[in-house]
């Protein structure tokens, strides 16, 4: 599972799940003390790997950087990790 | 004046992505960034909507980084590797994996562009330990908060949540600013990825900077 801030590069290599964040460089999972913002990321790509279904799978995340309420997507998606766990335990 | 120097920046975070403006774009293409910059920052202070501004900007980071990216040497791959979780996250084993150039206290540091050795990172580390060497990124925002590019501390709210099994034992760092990489294609990634397998570990969570 590859969090990636650099789409060209990351579709030209042969990674297995992308999630590509619009971030700056140097700061993938988000700014430093936002909780948040990096727990939003960091369940967005283990949802990936619940869920892909294909190899090489590109997944653009449509985050702008401070100008989203990060506290507000993980209340609003609680519990974001726990169905496709289940699900991905059936296959 | 030349005209790259308008675009002259202090290499932070807020200028990653546009930076490469200035090392490669032609004399035409800069000349009309900054026109456009000009017209889109008169409308927005007319409109009083600065999200105008920020697209344009944000239009112009993809020009930039396109430029770029024509410049890197981009070695061949085969076909992309695949596997699938065979259990539920609650009880999978996570690794961690950043190329940020992240090594401990008492480690040996990376030293130069190009360095492919890695450093093994323990899950019980102490976050005061971590220290980071890394020329091709603004260090800055990550020596504040590590979990900005290697987030121990939101993987271990989620294994005290039950969200995931658990953290790894052993962790692993690179200094990604590797401009021949075929060392590390060679021995060195094949080498973590043997001790990952030989862990046990079930998803491999690497942040690239």
């Amino acid at each position: 599972m590859l969090v990636m801030m650099y789409k060209q590069v990351a579709d030209a290599l042969p990674s297995p799940r992308v999630c590509y964040v619009r971030f700056p460089f140097g700061v993938p999972l988000g700014e430093p003390g936002n909780a948040d913002q990096q727990r939003v990321i960091v369940e967005d790509a283990l949802h990936m790997v619940l869920n892909a279904k294909d190899p090489g799978t590109l997944q653009e995340m449509p985050y702008r950087w401070r100008r989203e309420d990060y506290g507000r997507i993980l209340t609003d998606r609680a519990n974001y990790l726990s169905q496709p766990a289940q699900a991905a335990a059936g296959d | 004046m030349e005209l790259k120097e308008l675009l002259d920046n202090p290499g932070t975070v807020a200028f990653s992505r546009l930076k490469y403006l200035q090392r490669f774009a032609s004399d035409e293409q800069i000349a009309e960034f900054l026109n456009g910059l000009f017209q889109s920052a008169a409308n927005a202070r007319f409109d009083g909507n600065w999200e105008i501004v920020g697209d344009y900007l944000e239009k112009w980071d993809d020009i930039g980084i396109g430029l770029q990216y024509e410049t890197l040497a981009i070695p061949e791959t085969g076909s992309v590797p695949w596997a699938t979780l065979g259990k539920p996250l609650s009880e999978s084993k996570v690794a961690l994996v950043t190329t940020g150039g992240v090594f401990l206290e008492g480690q040996t540091p990376y030293t130069e562009r190009g360095d492919t050795s890695y450093r093994e990172l323990p899950k019980g580390l102490n976050n005061d330990d971590i220290r980071i060497w890394h020329p091709g990124y603004d260090t800055g925002p990550a020596t504040k908060d590590i979990n900005c590019i290697f987030p121990i501390d939101r993987f271990r709210e989620m294994e005290a949540e039950g969200v995931i099994g658990e953290i790894a034992e052993t962790n692993y760092a690179f200094m990604g600013l590797i401009p021949d990489p075929q060392e590390l294609i060679e021995s060195k990634a094949p080498e973590v990825a043997r001790k990952l397998k030989g862990d046990g570990v079930d998803i491999v969570f690497l942040a690239s900077t």
